[in-house]
């Protein structure tokens, strides 16, 4: 099945930003608010939605605390993408055939 | 045998191929219930123009898909929500299909498919494609679903009613 949480948090483009940000380097919170827009508040809140999702590991280092990407966690997507992948190149040939049909 | 062409990026699938028929006969076969049960699978496609409509697939390609039709411009573009997940349970998300449908030099047509998984953040796929050590390939022209098609998908709203009577032509 379909781990629909993977796809719905990183549909997020704040929250797919966040992802690719932290997928080149190890940040903390100050550090992504720096590189980004919105409030601090609202890093934490997409943090917790990725970590949530398995998207994102944290590290605890005294009072700080360091985020990185966890690419593994983007099984779902890449499953999802063989998946149809093979589903439609089929579904095409089955078209061919009744557009065949169709002709006649 | 259609192969489907290098991904965009790594939540989209696209395929391409070369059609005999002339577009308007290839519009009828992805619009018309009967001709699209065929190909895809039974569906409830409807021909009063109601935008939702269901594709019962085998168990193995996902069971039952719930879809909404974001746009119909026959016969030219066709494209539909394809839900992801199982409806009942939360953080179900909706993927989006587009079929464009395009005139060929041989009087038939060139078929398009694109299927994107993370349709409202399509736009910016490299470094997330990195993150899965996927190839960089085929990044150039794609992502670039039209941006009615991008509203319509965040609405999940029709555009444009899908004209399914009188399709049919006489055989």
């Amino acid at each position: 099945m379909i781990e629909a949480d993977v796809f719905r948090v990183l549909a997020d483009p704040t929250r797919r930003a966040l992802f690719e940000q932290l997928a080149v380097r190890e940040m903390s919170v100050s550090d992504l608010k720096a590189a980004s827009t919105i409030s601090q508040p609202a890093v934490s809140q997409h943090l917790a939605a990725l970590k949530g999702a398995g998207l994102v590991h944290e590290r605890r280092e005294g009072r700080f605390a360091y985020y990185r990407a966890a690419p593994q966690a983007l099984a779902p997507l890449v499953e999802w993408v063989d998946r149809y992948r093979t589903f439609w190149p089929e579904r095409v040939e089955r078209l061919k055939d009744v557009l065949r049909r169709m002709d006649r | 045998m259609t192969d489907a062409a290098p991904s965009p990026d790594l939540s989209s699938v696209a395929v391409e191929c070369d059609l005999d028929e002339r577009p308007d006969m290839v519009w009828r076969a992805l619009t018309t219930p009967e001709i699209v049960a065929e190909w895809l699978g039974p569906n409830t496609l409807s021909r009063d123009g109601d935008p939702s409509f269901e594709v019962r697939l085998a168990p193995e390609e996902g069971g039952t898909v719930a879809c909404t039709i974001l746009e119909a411009i026959p016969p030219e573009r066709l494209s539909y929500t394809w839900r992801i997940g199982d409806p009942q349970e939360p953080g179900t998300i909706d993927s989006v299909v587009t079929f464009t449908l395009t005139p060929n030099r041989s009087g038939g047509t060139h078929l398009r498919i694109v299927h994107h998984g993370l349709e409202r953040a399509a736009r910016q796929p490299p470094m997330l494609m990195l993150a899965a050590g996927r190839s960089l390939r085929g990044l150039g022209p794609h992502a670039r679903p039209s941006a009615r098609v991008r509203r319509g998908a965040a609405r999940a709203a029709p555009l444009r009613r899908l004209p399914l009577i009188g399709l049919r032509r006489a055989a």
